[in-house]
């Protein structure tokens, strides 16, 4: 039927099939399972409609016509009650399978993206809030996709052909008001209608980001108000919001034509079935109690294409998550070969590496080797991009030339996981998750027992530090390590690598935001720390260069050259 | 809520709701003139004229509802446009007294977080909530007195049912939902923080375990939130069932009321099916107070903290009456101790410095010293709990505030930098330079060949973020020197910067003419042209570095 497959667009709002993204949540097994209940929900709910509006217009007929008592009608009235709650129930059926269902799927996609988050490894975390928030926000969003389209589609799709065909029965010219009616509705909606909504839908969220503005605003409010802007800052932010209301305003005028069309249709379809069932009940062609039902099933046939409406929004929020989501499960994590990570101390070389970004050589033919034991101190200016070599050895991204070898197997065939697992990596800011001191070391080697957490932030310097926090190791240290220094930050986070106990350890920028006292405590421990393993670390200050047997500077042009220069230490 | 009250436009607001409720009444008019239509048709009038009257009304109602009800939309939504904007207003005018002291550090970025959560609360307050319950006490009236004007005792009947669906139902619905609601947004919160942490963490995750703590927590939290939800779900079927089976009720005592009435001949067989289908009809009166309901808690919460925040006393006051004038530009702390609120002991405690103008001072010292303490006291951000700060030889708190800031340009260890260009950036400095001033700032700050990359007009990214760390110091920096203030205030400048460049800086800051006071970790970048002040913390012995 035409009009179902119209009805279907108008649905989708832009002439097309559901994207992949949507697709992939609707497919699911147990979303299916809730369409055919939905499908199921909807056709009894027509009968029921049928079945009580039936009972109603006999009541009237009886009353109006036979002049009856409503004490004598007890059976039909009690009849026309049950249909009607027995449809509520039938409602609320549905919203909890939907409701539920939504949960599940909420549940399994919210599992599946912890999945692919630890699946890609360290390489997502330059997106991590993007990441985050799909994870979060976009997961939630598909409650509107699951509990409130689907059913809303179901629902608008099986009740209104119901409907037409029994009034079809009852009373063929009314049917000829209002199938005609239902059909021009939903095409004038596929024209303008739900596109228009879409974008009034679109600007409504531009509130939020106007909101957005506001918070900007306020987090830079110590410097506008110290510089004297504040008045300025004001009246500005009121004009973008006074800017903005004239903005959305017109947009509304348009797109709330849509809301106008479906309920003029809605409305006067009824009206005009009230009036030529009228004139045919007037002309004896008809009988009272089927110019009542079919009058009253007229708004029953309306109602679901106007709840549409409200679950389109829903609808529209919950796809560009899922299309989100989709991607993010999707996402080709880093190479991974069979190959196990060489025993002992393996030697990492660089060869011919090549990396480009935004047209800039970032790096260029690099060549360089770190045999095993070896400490090597990575210089350059701020900027260069001495933390993409870094990146590369730790397998977080590919080289666009070149290749990385360990032990003499290039890196993208080792197993991806153990070579995680053999290298400790001390960022600059170190993350501590919001756990107790020993929580942090242990993420290190989750099975270390309490002597070697101990012994480990022994080596580290912690000491005296863990002796005066009021619980010692077991001292919350807050959300990311808020109640520790720099410095002491960055010594857990060697206590970490301590016991992680890996034949790797590369370190970036170690220093750079610790006092000259700090640093040296720092630098003793770093210099424990690289007994026996590999070092790298990456600095623009002079201090821990002195640590290192060799040191190479990336020069801006991304070249790597041997050896200090008077610029890295004075 | 009372702040959102007198932002209202009244007249505006009022228009609204009439028409909202203009809207819910045509509709109920409309099943009821319909319902007499097809009764008083079926008894056969003697002429079709008969009809006309009601054949006109049930035109005039399918159009009008539909009419008021797009008016309704676009007022109701201007409406809450000018409430926003004016919300908004006012918070940030509210807000202007109490910087800089309350906005920075930790606790500033949890006063941004929930302002930005109480805006969005309130935001949608008159389409959700006052309006729903203005027009279901407007509109539901309107159907008991007519009810009430068919049948005398049939007014009763949508009194109750309408006060059950739109204060009992939702009132239960939210109480007994409220322990999984909480449950839910509590699951939800934790989920957030986890996924956040795993994703800040993953390498050590990775590295450490492979990522199975992770994931088991992640496993438990969900679970954990998907009963919480189920258990909502529950509570939400049976408002549904309410919500649907209700109205039948409604129906039901309408034709045996009524009916009574017509078949004992005392009412007129046109008024039955009318009074049934308009008290059905007259059900929409409460239809969105469901949604508005769960709504009020948050919205009145999210209302008493912003009138609460209008009632903080700021850090700094403008003084009363006009103090000496300041003679040149000589700061001063005599004395100087500062107490943070809360904390047990003084951040920074006899302080005596004199730093004459023109002069450049470095403030050098151990993490905790009261480095940064000094900029604000000498920025007026706070006031000295004991002493007090001299320019000029006057007391800054007997100074206008703004002559105050017109005094210094400060450039915090973090410049904040707002989503603007770096013109607009830079012009928060001077708003009166132009571009080739901007340029020639930028090179001296050494970021001439960014600003080339990104030009004058280049966004800056949100928060500054397609800027690294060092540039924005340097943005921060060129921001201050534009700014004609006797006195430059300088925090950690080198903080972000190679050692070359932060030798460039501070060298270009000593040649400055005005005085610079800057605070630094670094003394090994200062000359002879620099006066090195060591702070230490309070309470550590002197002589001990």
């Amino acid at each position: 039927m035409p009009g179902r497959r119209l009805l279907a667009r108008a649905r989708t709002g832009r002439g097309g099939a559901d994207d992949a993204g949507t697709a992939a949540v609707t497919a699911r097994p147990e979303v299916r399972r809730l369409r055919a209940a939905c499908t199921a929900v909807a056709v009894l709910v027509a009968a029921l409609v049928v079945l009580q509006w039936a009972l109603v217009a006999r009541v009237v007929e009886a009353v109006v016509g036979a002049g009856r008592s409503p004490a004598a009608l007890a059976v039909p009235l009690a009849g026309a009650l049950a249909a009607w709650w027995a449809r509520a129930g039938l409602l609320a059926l549905r919203d909890l399978l939907a409701a539920r269902t939504s949960a599940r799927v909420r549940r399994e996609v919210g599992l599946d993206v912890v999945r692919t988050l630890v699946r890609l490894g360290p390489a997502a975390d330059a997106r991590a809030g993007e990441l985050a928030t799909t994870a979060t926000a976009g997961v939630r969003l598909l409650d509107g996709l699951v509990a409130r389209y689907v059913p809303g589609r179901t629902h608008a799709t099986v009740v209104p052909l119901l409907l037409a065909a029994a009034v079809l029965v009852l009373d063929p010219p009314t049917a000829l008001v209002l199938v005609p009616t239902g059909v021009l509705v939903v095409v004038f909606l596929w024209l303008v209608g739900l596109r228009a909504q879409g974008a009034a839908a679109r600007q409504w969220e531009g509130l939020g980001r106007l909101g957005a503005l506001l918070t900007d605003a306020l987090r830079v409010l110590p410097t506008v108000v110290t510089y004297g802007r504040a008045p300025a800052t004001v009246r500005w932010l009121a004009d973008v919001a006074e800017g903005y209301r004239v903005a959305t305003l017109r947009v509304l005028r348009a797109a709330f034509l849509s809301g106008f069309v479906l309920e003029l249709g809605a409305t006067l379809s009824t009206a005009l079935v009230a009036m030529t069932v009228g004139v045919r009940l007037f002309e004896g062609g008809l009988g009272l109690e089927c110019a009542l039902l079919v009058l009253l099933l007229a708004p029953e046939f309306f109602a679901p294409l106007r709840a549409l409406g409200a679950d389109r929004h829903a609808a529209l929020e919950g796809r560009p998550a899922a299309e989100r989501i989709a991607a993010l499960l999707a996402l080709p994590g880093p190479p991974s070969g069979d190959v196990p990570v060489p025993a002992g101390v393996p030697e990492v070389r660089l060869e011919g590496v090549g990396v480009r970004r935004d047209g800039r050589d970032v790096l260029q033919g690099v060549d360089l080797v770190l045999p095993p034991g070896s400490r090597t101190a990575l210089v350059g200016p701020s900027g260069a991009g001495k933390t993409t070599p870094v990146r590369l050895v730790l397998g977080y991204g590919e080289p666009g030339t070149g290749r990385v070898l360990v032990g003499g197997t290039p890196l993208p065939r080792l197993r991806r996981a153990d070579w995680w697992a053999a290298v400790a990596h001390v960022p600059e800011r170190p993350y501590l998750l919001p756990g107790t001191v020993a929580d942090n070391v242990r993420l290190g080697r989750p099975d270390a027992d309490d002597e070697q957490v101990s012994t480990a932030l022994v080596r580290a310097g912690l000491t005296e530090v863990v002796a005066a926090l009021p619980q010692g190791v077991r001292t919350r240290v807050g959300e990311d390590g808020a109640t520790l220094s720099g410095g002491e930050r960055l010594r857990l986070a060697l206590a970490r690598a301590f016991l992680q106990d890996t034949p790797l350890v590369v370190l970036d920028e170690p220093t750079s935001q610790l006092d000259p006292a700090t640093e040296a405590v720092v630098l003793a421990a770093v210099a424990d720390l690289a007994r026996g393993r590999t070092l790298l670390t990456v600095t623009h200050r002079s201090a821990p260069t002195a640590l290192h047997d060799r040191v190479v500077r990336l020069r801006p042009d991304g070249v790597l050259v041997d050896g200090a220069v008077a610029q890295a230490v004075p | 809520m009372r702040a959102v009250l007198r932002h209202l436009p009244r007249g505006r607001t009022a228009l609204a709701v009439a028409l909202a409720t203009g809207t819910v009444l045509s509709g109920a008019a409309l099943l009821a003139t319909s319902g007499a239509l097809v009764t008083n048709a079926s008894l056969r009038p003697e002429s079709l004229l008969v009809l006309l009257p009601l054949i006109t009304s049930v035109r005039a109602f399918g159009l009008s509802r539909a009419a008021l009800r797009y008016v309704e939309r676009l007022v109701s939504h201007d409406v809450t446009l000018r409430l926003v904007a004016r919300l908004r207003t006012d918070l940030l005018l509210g807000l202007v007294p109490l910087s800089p002291a309350a906005l920075t550090g930790v606790r500033g970025g949890e006063l941004l977080a929930r302002l930005h959560a109480d805006d969005d609360a309130l935001q949608d307050v008159l389409l959700r909530l006052l309006a729903p319950a203005a027009v279901a006490v407007l509109a539901g009236s309107a159907a008991v007195v007519l009810a009430a004007a068919v049948h005398p005792g049939l007014g009763a009947v949508p009194a109750a049912l309408l006060l059950l669906l739109g204060v009992v139902v939702p009132a239960w619905a939210d109480r007994a939902g409220a322990p999984a609601a909480r449950a839910v947004a509590a699951a939800e919160e934790a989920r957030g923080a986890d996924v956040l942490d795993l994703v800040r963490g993953l390498a050590d995750h990775v590295g450490g375990d492979g990522g199975a703590t992770a994931l088991a927590a992640a496993d438990a939290r969900l679970r954990e939130q998907e009963a919480a939800e189920r258990a909502a779900a529950r509570v939400a079927a049976v408002a549904t069932l309410l919500r649907e089976g209700v109205p039948a009720l409604g129906l039901v005592a309408a034709f045996v009321l009524v009916g009574g009435g017509v078949a004992a001949g005392e009412t007129s067989p046109l008024l039955l099916a009318a009074a049934a289908l308009g008290v059905l009809g007259s059900f929409e009166a409460v239809a969105g107070l469901g949604a508005a309901w769960p709504l009020a808690g948050g919205a009145r919460a999210a209302g008493r903290r912003v009138e609460a925040l209008a009632a903080t006393p700021p850090a700094v006051v403008d003084p009363e009456g006009p103090g000496p004038r300041p003679a040149g530009h000589d700061v001063a702390p005599v004395d100087v101790g500062v107490t943070y609120p809360g904390a047990s002991s003084p951040a920074l405690a006899h302080l005596d410095l004199v730093v004459r103008a023109g002069e450049k001072v470095a403030l050098v010292g151990p993490s905790g010293a009261g480095k940064s303490t000094v900029l604000a006291l000498l920025l007026r951000a706070r006031d000295p709990s004991a002493g007090r700060v001299l320019l000029g030889g006057a007391d800054l708190r007997r100074l206008p505030l703004d002559e105050v800031r017109a005094a210094s340009a400060w450039v915090p260890q973090e410049p904040q930098v707002p989503g603007a260009s770096l013109a607009g950036n830079l012009r928060m400095g001077d708003p009166a330079a132009d571009d080739g001033r901007l340029r020639a700032v930028l090179a001296d700050v050494g970021l001439a060949d960014r600003a080339a990359d990104l030009g004058l007009d280049g966004w800056v990214g949100e928060a500054g973020s397609r800027l690294s760390a060092g540039e924005r110091a340097r943005l921060g920096l060129a921001r201050a020197l534009l700014r004609p203030a006797p006195l430059l205030l300088v925090d950690e400048p080198t903080a972000h910067l190679d050692r070359a460049a932060g030798a460039a800086v501070v060298s270009m800051l000593a040649r400055e003419p005005r005085t610079v006071v800057m605070v630094t970790h670094d003394a090994t970048l200062l000359d002879e042209r620099w006066r090195v002040v060591v702070l230490r913390p309070p309470g550590t012995p002197p002589g001990i570095p």
